[in-house]
């Protein structure tokens, strides 16, 4: 990852999530506004996704 | 700097933005008072900047070393979610018939009226090969998902449900109902099956909803529908899917009430597809629908801040994974090549394969049958190639705009009915583009984790953390 390249205000809390990380930048407002915001996450593309039916991870239980 | 697209790599070094080799960044107006978005369509990178650094950021410095060594990587990652993926899903089609008669649906009105139920037998065979097809090409411990889809499943229940119980094993299984059949023995059957069962609602109230949903006799079945959605509270996996007609638009805001009061955990609200020449009659203003949609969305936050709990609308929350999560997409209308024939295909009641529901009336898409022909030759076939090699670079003015990645100008089949071209876009494009600005103010204003199910990035790596 960049961010141990990277200097300046860029690094943040060491206990955050990567995206708690990124959306903190912005966060503050009584703060300066961040010049530059921009993250990213991955996993790997799985592929099902039906247009008219929202796949759902957690299976359907018993009622 | 290793170019993004090494098969089209001229001989630059690519030391500038914006010529030779250099990264083609964007910038677009996302309409937030202090920001502005940077974005690299192919590689699905974007920066939100300052927008009175914007030209000093963009230029150079530092976010641009950063995008210069990871441009490789995420170029990888699109290519691998447009061209690499398998199918892994199937709309199963087990009756030709429905019970209403809705303007806008994309099967033929004289199969829905008197067509065909796939029988028991054809139906546990069709099962089967595709249990055989799918053990070839699923990674071990993945299942791939059935969905019975329609015209209405549940006129053909009997096979349905014989087909799950069968292969509870093989298959995760869902159906998509318009709900008038939903009674107390079969929610309890797919309760006890582990079936996620989606309804269709389209408004608040019989008056809005019966205009565009109604059976052949013109009688509305909203009642129905609401006893039905009583009976689905507290069901782990249930949906609602609502369409976007100009006879429901300005209702958008009060069905998100309507939904959030009942408890329903995820919805999706789908703009009208225009394929068939009926649904045309109720097709809703681009520009409109994206001002009601967005209030909509703007109503779900507020409930939620309110309440505590969550109405996941499911199309737009797949738009904020586009931007944040380009691997993480559920839903894949939205990138180009869709997800038609690609990443999921279509069986019909005779065993007929199609890319997708929305070619079922259109026979010249039909890429072979499942029970005479091989399913990976029918993939490759023709029908299914103009479908799954329909590129947004190949498209005006998609080709030139720097949200095609988030976007993916849906629906090939409305783009071949209505604008006589797969090289064409669909009926809707401000309806995204709004969209998408809306998306990057959420993230802009650090709101985007209330639009997204708790939890939405465990798993995911992180490939880019930079602020600044």
């Amino acid at each position: 990852m960049d961010a141990g390249r990277l200097s300046g205000s860029f690094f943040l809390l060491q206990t955050a999530s990567a995206n708690e990380r990124c959306m903190m930048a912005v966060k503050n407002p009584s703060k300066k506004s961040k010049t530059v915001v921009a993250c990213r996450k991955s996993c790997k593309a799985k592929g099902t996704g039906l247009s008219h039916y929202i796949l759902m991870d957690k299976k359907a239980k018993k009622k | 700097m290793t170019p993004a697209h090494p098969e089209a790599a001229a001989p630059s070094r690519g030391r500038y933005v914006g010529t030779g080799n250099g990264p083609a960044l964007q910038a677009i107006d996302i309409r937030h008072p202090r920001y502005a978005a940077l974005i690299e369509p192919d590689t699905a990178f974007w920066a939100l900047l300052r927008r009175d650094k914007l030209a000093e950021v963009a230029l150079g410095g530092e976010l641009v070393r950063v995008y210069r060594k990871k441009a490789a990587r995420f170029a990888e990652e699109m290519r691998t979610l447009r061209f690499g993926l398998t199918p892994s899903a199937v709309y199963f089609n087990p009756t030709e018939r429905c019970n209403l008669n809705c303007t806008y649906c994309y099967i033929p009105e004289g199969m829905r009226r008197t067509g065909r139920h796939m029988s028991r037998q054809k139906l546990l065979s069709a099962l089967e090969v595709l249990k055989h097809y799918f053990r070839g090409t699923m990674p071990k411990g993945s299942l791939p998902q059935i969905v019975f889809h329609g015209a209405e499943p549940l006129l053909n229940r009997d096979a349905v449900f014989a087909g799950i119980e069968r292969y509870a094993q093989d298959f995760r299984f869902g159906i998509q109902t318009n709900a008038t059949l939903l009674d107390d023995s079969a929610l309890a059957f797919l309760g006890q099956h582990e079936v996620s069962v989606g309804i269709s609602l389209d408004a608040p109230t019989a008056a809005v909803a019966d205009r565009t949903r109604s059976n052949w006799e013109g009688r509305g079945v909203h009642p129905q529908v609401l006893g039905a959605i009583e009976r689905l509270r507290g069901y782990p996996a249930w949906s609602v899917i609502s369409t976007i007609s100009s006879e429901n638009l300005r209702h958008l805001v009060p069905l998100v009430d309507f939904l959030h009061a009942r408890e329903v955990p995820t919805c999706l609200m789908n703009i009208l597809r225009t394929t068939l020449p009926r649904s045309r009659q109720v097709k809703p203003d681009d520009a409109a629908a994206a001002r009601y949609f967005l209030a909509a969305m703007e109503r779900t936050r507020e409930l939620y801040q309110r309440t505590g709990r969550k109405l996941i609308v499911g199309n737009f929350a797949n738009i904020l994974l586009a931007i944040l999560a380009p691997s993480a997409r559920r839903l894949m209308c939205d990138i180009s090549p869709c997800g038609g024939g690609r990443c999921f295909f279509a069986v019909t009641p005779n065993g007929d394969l199609f890319p997708c529901s929305e070619f079922i009336g259109l026979e010249e898409f039909c890429g072979g049958n499942l029970f005479r022909e091989d399913i990976s030759a029918v993939l490759q076939s023709p029908a299914f190639r103009l479908v799954t090699g329909r590129r947004i670079e190949d498209i005006d003015p998609c080709r030139h705009c720097a949200i095609r990645h988030f976007c993916g100008a849906p629906c090939p089949a409305e783009a071949h009915q209505v604008n006589g071209s797969m090289q064409k876009t669909g009926a809707f494009c401000e309806f995204y583009e709004e969209q998408v600005r809306y998306a990057f103010r959420l993230i802009a204003d650090e709101k985007v984790d209330d639009f997204l199910w708790d939890g939405w990035d465990e798993g995911m790596a992180s490939v880019l953390d930079f602020a600044r």
